[in-house]
């Protein structure tokens, strides 16, 4: 479950990120740095945060998400919440 | 009743004990009676303003949430929000708009009109009206439904230590707390929210109330321009910096006794200061650190809708400005506010740009990088091509797609092979494109050491130009920062600023830990007994004068 959770959140996190930052779906991998390999500001992973908030109905801090480096950080926050 | 006052620890002790005392429902009404006795102490009359704004609020969002029409829940938004920011407008910008009409007045007979004239503006305004705000935005966004139950959405907006000076809150994350209210209080909860009100108390009373006299001092003589010749070079600057921490520790103060006092009633408030002076990265860091809850509505209702998506670092450029100029604006109406937010906003979008341009040579980096190494594989698997069966590590797996292996095609011990050099490759590549990153753009690495020093006194040079009042004034001031002119060296303030720093160091150090061991178990150790014992005694030794009230209400 807990892989098959973290695989679902990692296949919104790329959804949410292709919408929001316009990249391609292969770049945005656990390690993929947020800001230097997708060109992430914090607004940006606040809007993906908030895209993840609705659909895994998890509550996420500002100050979780100012603390993010990569894609896996993220999806290991949602899991952390959701689980 | 001022949270440094011995009648709110009165107040809340008895809050507290009746609070748990109760069963879940009365508890509700609990909250709501003293939420309202608490604000009724300030003045009477504004509870009436605060009953006002939270009946049309709820009505509009019910309203809202009922209807599927978009016209009609757009025209219902406007009443929210033009209702609320009229009302906020009329007491905050009253005073804009006075001498006009005075003089219109006058000019058709009306001589005495000054008196009827005085509005006061009623305190906690502008940070209820943005709780209340966020809430008809978001039931209107649909990102929350509207709450049927009147009490708790009376709750939510009132909830007296939110009330006065934030940190703002969001239905989102409260209006389910006041909904399910804890059945009993938690042993960890309690332990952080009595140590949270303990630092609050020390941030206001032995820091920013001990520094204050001697600041004021110093900055007074750029009031009027008729003082003496100026404080001198070293006691100006030592001044700016000390007035960083004093009103830095006077809002997070206020803040962290809020947060506390709510903790003991079982309620979380969201962050408001998140050590912005000794943490903070850089100076858009510590506009993420520094009344964090302000500048998050900021932010998620001003500049994301703004600034959109896609539209480069110009636009963002302009945003950024507009928003710290309405922030300005929002903390005073003065043209020193105004200016102060278009500084601001250049200022962070130079950052922005900066930091834009390092991440995209970091980008190209990493895409050239991944190119030669796609090349060079290239190579490497036209030479296999001639040299087949042999499957060397590090080549000609590259180009068979993960998908492909261990596919009908091929064979077990094939693709076991071509995943194990895959996963060489993939490391190889990896390293090489990190060793690329690295050579193109990596921070110094004195930076870590030299960034608080700058956001220091970033932070201090933007807090110089609002702290006397008047464009001109501030010149003065900055003139002066800016040549040095010898003059005694002020012990006093000078004592004062290290006993400071000194403090905002070991505080900020001890919030960190808070923040890492929230809800967990953290045992008092022996250093920090000792040093909450000093800090008793410090409390005591610079409460000697009358309370002074906290920076937002020293109007």
């Amino acid at each position: 479950m807990s892989d098959e959770l973290r695989a679902q959140i990692l296949t919104a996190v790329r959804e949410a990120a292709v919408e929001v930052l316009d990249c391609d779906a292969d770049e945005v991998t656990p390690d993929a740095n947020l800001s230097e390999t997708l060109d992430a500001d914090s607004i940006d992973v606040i809007e993906i945060a908030s895209t993840l908030e609705r659909q895994f109905g998890v509550a996420i801090e500002d100050h979780e998400v100012y603390d993010l480096s990569t894609v896996g950080e993220l999806v290991e926050l949602v899991a952390g919440k959701k689980e | 009743m001022a949270f440094n006052s011995f009648q709110y620890a009165a107040f809340l002790a008895l809050v507290v004990f009746g609070y748990w005392a109760l069963p879940r429902h009365p508890r509700k009404l609990l909250l709501l009676s003293a939420s309202y006795v608490f604000y009724a102490w300030v003045d009477v009359r504004f509870t009436a303003i605060l009953m006002a704004t939270t009946l049309i609020d709820f009505g509009v969002a019910r309203w809202m949430g009922r209807s599927a029409d978009p016209r009609l829940r757009r025209l219902l938004l406007t009443v929210s929000v033009g209702s609320n920011l009229l009302t906020l407008a009329f007491f905050k910008y009253f005073d804009w708009f006075r001498v006009p009409v005075e003089t219109a007045l006058e000019t058709i007979g009306f001589n005495e009109p000054r008196v009827a004239l005085v509005v006061v503006l009623p305190v906690g305004i502008s940070f209820y009206t943005f709780s209340t705000l966020s809430y008809t935005i978001d039931v209107y966004r649909r990102e929350i439904e509207p709450t049927p139950s009147l009490i708790d959405f009376m709750v939510f907006i009132s909830y007296f230590p939110h009330l006065l000076a934030g940190p703002i809150i969001r239905a989102k994350r409260m209006l389910p707390q006041i909904v399910d209210l804890p059945t009993s209080p938690k042993r960890e909860q309690m332990r952080e929210g009595l140590e949270l009100i303990f630092i609050g108390l020390f941030q206001k009373v032995a820091i920013a109330d001990a520094l204050s006299p001697a600041t004021a001092q110093v900055f007074s003589q750029f009031g009027d321009g008729t003082g003496p010749a100026g404080p001198g070079w070293v006691n100006l600057w030592v001044a700016t910096l000390a007035a960083v921490i004093q009103f830095t520790f006077d809002f997070a103060g206020y803040s962290n006794i809020a947060r506390g006092s709510s903790k003991l009633l079982g309620i979380e408030l969201p962050y408001n200061f998140r050590q912005p002076l000794t943490r903070s990265r850089n100076f858009r860091d510590f506009w993420r650190r520094d009344h964090m809850t302000m500048m998050a509505w900021f932010r998620d209702y001003l500049y994301r809708p703004l600034r959109g998506r896609g539209r480069g670092w110009a636009w963002s450029a302009v945003c950024l400005c507009l928003v710290f100029a309405l922030s300005g604006l929002w903390h005073d109406d003065g043209l020193v506010w105004l200016t102060w937010g278009f500084v601001m906003g250049g200022v962070l979008s130079i950052e922005l740009w900066v930091s834009q341009r390092a991440d995209a040579r970091r980008r190209a980096a990493r895409k050239a990088a991944r190119a030669r190494a796609r090349a060079e594989s290239d190579v490497g698997e036209a030479g296999d091509a001639g040299n087949a069966p042999g499957l060397e590590e590090g080549h000609g797996a590259v180009s068979v797609p993960v998908a492909d292996l261990g596919g009908p095609a091929g064979t077990a011990l094939e693709s076991t092979k071509a995943r194990s050099s895959l996963g060489i490759v993939r490391r190889r590549d990896r390293q090489s494109e990190e060793l690329a990153v690295a050579s193109v753009s990596r921070l110094p690495s004195w930076w870590p050491v030299v960034a608080p020093v700058y956001v220091f006194i970033m932070v201090a040079v933007q807090h110089a130009w609002v702290r006397t009042g008047s464009v001109e004034s501030s010149l003065r001031l900055y003139g002066q920062l800016a040549w040095p002119r010898f003059a005694p060296i002020d012990q006093n303030l000078l004592m004062l600023f290290a006993y400071a720093l000194f403090s905002l160091i070991l505080l900020d150090r001890r919030e960190a830990e808070i923040e890492r061991h929230e809800g967990k178990p953290d045992p008092l150790t022996l250093g920090r007994a000792v040093a909450y014992g000093a800090m008793v005694v410090l409390i005591v030794v610079f409460s000697g004068q009358a309370p002074v009230p906290f920076v937002y209400f020293q109007i």
